[in-house]
Parts: structure tokens; sequence; C-alpha cells
């Protein structure tokens, strides 16, 4: 990957990140040797749709993967060290503290029998050490903060009490309480009208603003990653197929893939005549195919495609796409690396 | 409480001067609210709360507005398959309200829906062929052959293969139900389908494909759609004129150009703006809304959009304001728009 010299200022970094599920019928390469990385104050979306392997990205950085999913190779690096060698203690310390993360639905991921009020604290309790006065002051602050009104009232609400908007900003103040430095936020909007949608986005990038934490955005929607990474990564199969600066990939994206998923955006084509479509369907992942896996739909591929997986080919200003139009590099063959594979747990 | 569009006989905004398909006139949908000692009814959800418009043929109307503003209940409502509070429903100039079982079990096989979520509104237990054709002998092709035969050939127009017809839904991927769910609505051959949220659950790559198919569909078979969502580009694609929702209400109703260009409404403005676009140079100035969409069990007295509205005025808390003709086939329900 090409990032010479930024690489020494990210606060977070993905060297050959693979995630593998193992599933009766086999072995599920969920996230396959991946290079990402996000600086202070800056925004990395990550796009790509359903099964590509995002929400496996963020879940392994958080060290949370279900008990089938292992992290097979590779490093996260963090703040001087790597965490996919961190001990259990060492990640409850690190997880909503430096490294915080907002889930899609709200709902599921608060719990339904404490006061929001009670899970919030929960969080600073667990990592800072302060007077149960301290808490309550530090709660409502992160109440006030993320736009809830009346916290003094609100924060003896059940999570039921809410509205998913509110819920949303509930999991913000949480994920938050702690002035993390990396926050990863997987699909934070999707389950919200998108008012609501305009509300959140808009505190997220406030917030940014004030404490210059680095935000990994992971959705499949590409017009809240337009409005709001500074990076972007495309990801399809399990892989990054194409990485850039956001102008570069919403203004000349190389990859036929991330040119098809901007070109199949209805507000783009004009009303009436047929929107651009991406044949067949994203690949079982049990039955990937041969080289490139984006090739048995692509208008352009050629003989090399199925032949091995493309390198990230470097085309300047840190913009770099996984494709043979652009250079005939293979992607090195992975190498095993047994023993740094552990089980996330 | 009723808005009736105003101007004589034209009660309802219209948009041109051939027969709707269908009518809709003052439509509403209350849903009781039980609560307390021996469940009595403690209140309503005002879902749905006179509603008017039309839909002609070979149109394409789009319903838009965020959740439980009535768009889904207003879908179900056409078909019946939930009776209004109150209003009219005519569909090919018949009162479908007045209609006897036997007589709406006809009407249904030319008026049909497209659910959202094409994993739960599929019966597991069903082969595709069941699935499918169970609304063939429903309406009386008794014949199993000639039924094989007629979802055979519809399987093929929504682009799926006749040996599929054995499979059950497991089978299929997110995108192939939906093109099961829409042969299931055309197996009839209806006139008018309300497709509610259809390509909502689908990845960006395969909902292309399907609302391409759609589009296909509406010009082979000359259907008429109603098409319901909350995805304001997918809207601004499909519908040649566009209604928006808010708390029960259609509060504007335009060309889908017209619309777009130019709201009237000040909650199409900040819905529209709302929407985040890929164009990273279309930098617009953007009306952030604050607060949520109130309860609809108590919904603000005359306007319903003033407790959020960036424009309103004492007036907007003492008169509801009518769905007035603003400009050429453009209605809106505001005090100042």
């Amino acid at each position: 990957m090409a990032t010479g010299a930024a690489a020494t200022t990210a606060v977070l970094q993905l060297e050959q990140l693979r995630t593998y599920f193992a599933t009766g019928d086999g072995m599920v390469k969920a996230v396959d040797g991946i290079d990402l990385e996000v600086k202070p104050g800056r925004t990395l979306g990550v796009v790509g749709e359903s099964g590509c392997g995002k929400t496996v990205t963020a879940l392994s950085i958080m060290r949370l993967l279900p008990r089938t999913g292992h992290i097979m190779g590779g490093r996260i690096r963090f703040g001087g060290r790597d965490l996919v060698q961190a001990g259990e203690d060492e990640m409850r310390e690190l997880r909503g503290n430096a490294v915080s993360m907002v889930f899609q639905e709200p709902m599921t991921s608060l719990n339904p029998v404490f006061t929001v009020g009670y899970q919030v604290g929960e969080a600073i309790r667990q990592h800072l050490n302060l007077s149960e006065r301290q808490v309550r002051e530090r709660v409502l602050e992160m109440f006030q903060l993320v736009g809830i009104a009346d916290p003094g009232k609100r924060i003896r609400d059940y999570p039921h009490q809410m509205s998913g908007g509110m819920r949303q900003r509930v999991m913000i103040a949480m994920a938050l309480a702690c002035d993390p430095v990396v926050l990863i936020a997987d699909e934070p909007t999707t389950a919200l009208d998108v008012t609501i949608q305009a509300q959140i986005l808009e505190l997220m990038r406030d917030l940014q603003l004030k404490n210059r934490m680095a935000i990994v955005l992971i959705t499949h929607d590409l017009g809240v990653v337009a409005e709001m990474a500074d990076e972007v990564a495309v990801m399809y199969a399990g892989k990054v197929i194409e990485h850039g600066s956001a102008d570069q990939i919403f203004d000349s994206p190389r990859h036929p893939y991330t040119q098809a998923l901007l070109a199949s955006i209805p507000s783009l084509a004009a009303r009436g005549r047929p929107l651009t479509a991406i044949s067949g369907t994203v690949p079982h992942p049990l039955n990937l195919p041969p080289g490139c896996t984006f090739a048995p739909r692509c208008p352009r591929a050629f003989e090399r495609c199925p032949t091995a997986f493309p390198a990230r080919m470097d085309q300047g200003g840190g913009h770099d796409v996984a494709c043979y139009l652009y250079g005939d590099q293979a992607e090195p063959a992975a190498t095993p690396d047994a023993s740094r594979a552990r089980p996330a747990r | 409480m009723s808005v009736v569009a105003p101007a004589g006989t034209d009660v309802a905004p219209r948009s041109g001067s051939a027969r709707p398909l269908v009518e809709v006139e003052d439509l509403a949908k209350y849903f009781p609210v039980r609560g307390g000692f021996f469940q009595r009814k403690v209140a309503d959800v005002k879902a749905v709360d006179g509603i008017s418009f039309t839909i002609k043929a070979g149109e394409v109307l789009g319903l838009v507005g965020e959740s439980g503003c009535g768009k889904t209940t207003t879908g179900r409502l056409l078909l019946r398959l939930i009776e209004p509070t109150r209003g009219r429903i005519r569909f090919d100039g018949r009162d479908v309200l007045a209609m006897g079982a036997r007589e709406l079990k006809a009407a249904r096989a030319e008026m049909q829906i497209v659910f959202q979520d094409p994993y739960a509104s599929l019966d597991p237990r069903l082969p595709i062929s069941e699935i499918v054709g169970e609304g063939l002998s429903n309406h009386g092709m008794k014949n199993r052959r000639r039924r094989e035969e007629a979802v055979a050939e519809i399987l093929e127009k929504v682009g799926l293969r006749r040996f599929y017809v054995n499979r059950y839904p497991h089978e299929f991927s997110g995108g192939q139900r939906q093109r099961i769910g829409l042969a299931r609505a055309l197996v009839l051959r209806p006139k008018f389908v309300v497709a509610d949220e259809p390509v909502s659950s689908l990845d960006v790559s395969i909902q292309s494909q399907v609302l391409n198919l759609m589009a296909e569909l509406k010009a082979e078979f000359g259907l008429t759609y109603l098409f319901i969502s909350h995805n304001l580009g997918v809207v601004q694609h499909v519908s040649d004129r566009v209604a928006v929702m808010y708390l029960g209400k259609i509060v504007e109703l335009a060309n889908s150009d017209d619309l777009y260009r130019s709201p009237q409404h000040p909650y199409t403005q900040a819905l529209l703006s709302a929407v985040p676009t890929p164009s990273r140079h279309e930098k617009r100035q953007r009306v952030i809304l604050t607060g949520d969409v109130p309860s609809a069990i108590h919904p603000p007295v005359a306007c319903r959009f003033h407790t959020r509205c960036p424009l309103a005025r004492p007036i907007c808390r003492e008169a509801e304001p009518a769905l007035e003709l603003k400009a050429a086939g453009h209605w809106a329900a505001c005090h100042f728009a």
C-alpha cells in the first residue's frame, strides 16, 4: 500500500488483516488480507455491499468476533501495540475507552433493563476513576453534547422509552464518554430516517472537530460516505479493491466495481432511463471465483483476471486500485502466519 | 379536520384529463390503542388522516415520507387489505369500499402488492410454483398444467429460469426473492401494483436490477404503480408524480421534476436537503430539522409540522393549511408556500 510519509501519523493501521470463519461447510474468508489506516481528526469511509467484510473488519479491530471467527494473520497497530496479540484484559481496557464502537441497531445494543443514564455511566465507571457524583455529571454533560434535550430527565429513561434517533444519540454518548482516539461507526444511521440521519451525521462531524478523534465509518450508503469521509476504501468479497481520497473515489473511480456502484445510484441517473446495473450477485463466500473475485460480474474482464487476485496498484496521490486494467502485478501469495494467528474472543 | 382539496368536483389533485385508475378521497385509518383495565380503547393512532389523490392509468405515483408517516397504511388501504376508518376509494370507476366479498376478490386480481421484505413475505414451506401459482388457483385456474405453464412464463418475464419452480425461498438471494414477489403479483396480470419499499432491503447493485425490471414490466404489461419508499433518490427515478406524507397527511404533491427542483413545503425542503448525495461538489444549503417526528396518537394541532418547522408562525398553530394548488399541478399544504 502506497502511503509513505502519512503512515507515521496514522493512529490505527491494519496490515494484511485476515479474519476467517470456520463453518460446517468450510472456511469463510470474510476479511482476506486488507491494509487500511486512519489518521487523527480524519474519517475513513469503508463501503461495500452486504457480506463484503466491512462489519467483520470492525469487529476484528474491537476483537469482538463471534466464537467461530478467528484472526488468522496480519496486524492491527494501535498506540504502539498490536491488537491482534493483545490479551483480553488489555482489550477490555481499550474498548469503550481509547477505541469505541457505535453499532447499527441501537435497540439491540442497549440493555433493555437498565436506564440509559446508568448504561452511559457504566462506560465511564469502567475506565475513569471518578466518584458517583462526577460520573453523573459526566453523563449529563455527554447527553447535552449529543443533543438530548432535558438530560436530567432523560437519563432515567429506559431504551424502549426513546425513539431510534435518541437511542443512537445515547450510543454515541456512550462511545464518546471516555474521549476515544478512534471511533468505529458501523452503519450508524442506517436504521434512521433521513432527517434524523442528517442530525446524527452533523453531530459526529461537530464532535470530531472538538476532540480530533479518528472515525472509521462503515456504510453501504455512498451518499453518507461522500458527505463524511476524507478517505474511502471500497471493499468487495473480503478485499479492499480501491482506496483513495473521497474526491479521487467519487470524481475518478478506477475500479469497474466502484464505477458501477456509483453509476447505479438512482438519483444520479436521468429519470425513465434504465439504471446501470451490475449483473449477477456477490459470489458465495465458500465458492469464490478464482483470481479477481469481481471478474465474473465485470464488464471489462479479460484473460488475466481469473488467474490471480490483482495487487493494489498505485495511481498517484494515495489512490490505489486492485485491477489489472491498471497494471499487471498480482497480489503476493498469502504468507501462512500460523504462529501469529489466535482465536479472537 | 380533513383536508378536502378545493375547486368543485376536482376533489383530488389529478394530473390529467383521462379518468384516473385510482381515486382516493378523504381516506383515513385510525388504529385503536388499548390499555388499562379490560383493554379498553384509550386513544387512536391516526396513521392516515384524510388524504386525497388520484393515480392515472399508466402512471407511477411515488409516495415518500419517514417511518410512521402512514405510507404503508395507505398502500394497504387502497387494496382494502385493511378497512379504512372513513373515506372513498374508487378503482377503475368502481367503489372499492362498497364491494362485497366476491366482488372484492375479483377486483384483487387487478390490484396487487409487492412487499418490502422478501425474506418475510414468501412462505418458506412452499415451493416457488405454489407461491406464485396460489393466486391463479384462487382465481379459478384449476387446471394444474395450465397453471404451471403460466407460472413458468411469468418467472421468465421476471428474469428467473423456469426450472426454479420446484425450489424453496431459502434457495434464493434477496434480489431473486424480490423477483419472485414480482412474479406472484403479476401472474394474475393486474392493472395496478402497490410496491411497498420493493428495493429497500437490497444492495445497490441489486436494487438497480430490480428497478430496471419493474420499469420493463410496467411497459410490457401496461402497469400502474403506487411506489412507496423512504428513499427519495429511488422515488425520483421511478415516479411521474410524487406525494410527500407527514404524520398521516399529504403535505405536497407534484410532478417528480417540479417537486425535486422546487419543493414548496418546508418539510419537503428539509427532507430533500437531508439526503446525502454522492456528488461531492454540489454543496447545498442544508436544513436540519430539530427533534423527532411527533406521536401520531396526539399529533400537533393545526399544521402538524409546526413543531419542527423553521418557518412556523402563530397561524400555523391555529389553522390547518389545506392542500392547495400552488402552481400548475403542484399542490402543497402550507400557509407560506
